[in-house]
């Protein structure tokens, strides 16, 4: 899933798909929408599952501006 | 107090101001070196200087006392007139006005602490700005995926913090912006780290945090600068600060308070655990309407001549056997991590759909022909002799050449 297309909007689609396959229709038409559907939850999934947490330290310099260090942990003392 | 006797000798010589001055003031600054005065202030004022100047009287007197900016500048609370202190100082003579003050090096309210005090009266003062009102707090975004975090890089904070994050929202950007938490300078220190972090574009909320301590260890988060800051981001702001029993002012101004820096966390990831259980019941919803929907095709397949209509849906069923199996394989992962109670409806989920796909029809001997451009052919006159095509079976697939084609077989 693109950073752009957030999660959210991701779920109210899934949740569109989903509550049109509650509604009376054609296997056809189901079979398509439940591909989009998963298709769709995959995207969901990977959104949930695979994101790599990102820790930044934020510096400030001697002129003033900031700049963002990559973050290690420093182990309890 | 005995009047000092002069030792000028019989003559009585006449001094001048000055003389005489000096001679009280030696006397009076000498005696009264270190006093402690209770009363109570007025007319307090604060010079431009730092320097504070006021009286403290009772019912019959009046001492002037000035509180140097040197001395000023450890007081916690603010000189309010009314208030009732006890004045610790040595008393000094000022010979140009003749009049003589005390030089106040500490001072104490009485009948309450000093560190309460201050709170109260910082409180008030922000209260009347209007600063603490509820109207003023903002929401914080449910799925933020930026988080600004204030505090000290080496504190418990933060450990707990970035282990909630890890645990429960991993696709979270963290941007640490360090700071001294007690100690001289650090209320400065907090606030210029609040302002870095608004600096910088894309930050959704800003955690200020700090574990547990004394109240002069979180004392800092008391101050006029910290509190003036949190107000000022233009990020909503969660305050985790201390126990779930300390209260800071800094608790206050933020748009959310937070009982310690791990619920600050932990706040900031509920929208996150929200979307993914959403998530959960909407995939099990897709996986339990599709397996209905499927169930009834079945049974109206079997009521009429089901294989025609059973071809026409074979190849796309076992296109999306084969993509469910490998989804499965993938969502497994994420369920025994995230959700483990959906784990067994998405297993008993796919069962059912392998129970109703092609390939159970397979294995009962029937295959799927096809052409060479992958058709499947329910008509025994869309080929010709001599034409190669292919027949999937439950397992493997053969390739045919057409020996004879016949429009009736029964």
């Amino acid at each position: 899933m693109g950073k752009e297309k957030d999660f959210e909007s991701t779920l109210k689609e899934l949740e569109k798909i989903v509550g049109q396959l509650d509604g009376e229709i054609k296997l056809e038409e189901a079979l398509e929408l439940f591909e989009k559907g998963i298709k769709l939850s995959s995207e969901c999934e990977t959104f949930l599952n695979h994101a790599e947490q990102k820790v930044e330290l934020l510096k400030r310099q001697a002129d003033g501006s900031t700049k963002l260090d990559v973050f290690v942990e420093v182990t309890a003392e | 107090m005995s009047v000092p006797q002069p030792q000028f000798g019989q003559l009585n010589p006449v001094l001048s101001v000055s003389e005489f001055t000096a001679l009280i003031r030696g006397v009076l600054e000498d005696t009264f070196d270190t006093v402690a005065v209770v009363g109570e202030i007025s007319n307090a004022k604060l010079y431009p200087s730092g320097h504070w100047y006021f009286s403290l009287k009772d019912k019959d007197a009046t001492l002037s006392c000035v509180c140097f900016r040197n001395a000023a500048q450890h007081l916690k609370f603010e000189l309010e007139d009314g208030l009732m202190v006890v004045a610790k100082g040595k008393l000094s003579v000022y010979p140009p006005r003749g009049n003589y003050q005390l030089v106040v090096t500490g001072l104490e309210p009485v009948g309450i602490g000093q560190w309460q005090l201050a709170f109260e009266q910082l409180r008030e003062k922000l209260d009347k700005e209007g600063l603490l009102d509820p109207e003023r707090k903002r929401p914080i975004p449910a799925t933020p995926r930026c988080v600004g975090v204030v505090t000290s890089i080496a504190g418990a904070a933060l450990r707990d913090i970035l282990s909630v994050f890890k645990r429960r929202n991993p696709g979270l950007r963290v941007i640490i912006s360090p700071s001294k938490v007690q100690g001289d300078g650090s209320a400065e220190e907090i606030a210029q780290a609040i302002e870095s972090l608004n600096e910088i574009a894309g930050i959704d909320a800003i955690i200020i945090a700090r574990g547990g301590g004394s109240i002069e260890d979180l004392w800092s988060f008391n101050t006029e600068i910290v509190a003036r800051a949190v107000a000022a981001s233009g990020v909503p702001t969660i305050s985790g600060v201390g126990h779930e029993t300390d209260v800071t002012i800094c608790d206050l101004v933020a748009d959310l308070r937070a009982p310690t820096p791990t619920a600050a966390a932990e706040l900031v990831s509920r929208g996150h655990i929200e979307m993914a259980s959403a998530w959960s019941n909407l995939h099990r919803r897709l996986l339990d309407r599709i397996t209905e929907k499927l169930s009834t095709a079945r049974y109206r397949f079997e009521k009429n001549d089901p294989y025609p209509e059973l071809l026409r849906y074979a190849d796309r069923l076992q296109h999306l056997h084969l993509k469910l199996q490998n989804l499965r394989h993938k969502l497994l992962t994420t369920s025994e991590t995230l959700f483990a109670a959906s784990k067994h409806r998405w297993t008993m989920a796919y069962e059912k759909l392998m129970v109703l796909g092609p390939l159970n029809v397979l294995q009962r001997g029937f295959a799927v022909i096809r052409n060479e451009k992958s058709e499947i052919i329910t008509k025994a006159h869309t080929v010709k002799e001599g034409d190669t095509v292919e027949a999937l079976l439950a397992k493997g697939k053969l390739k045919l050449k057409v020996i004879e084609c016949e429009s009736d077989w029964y």
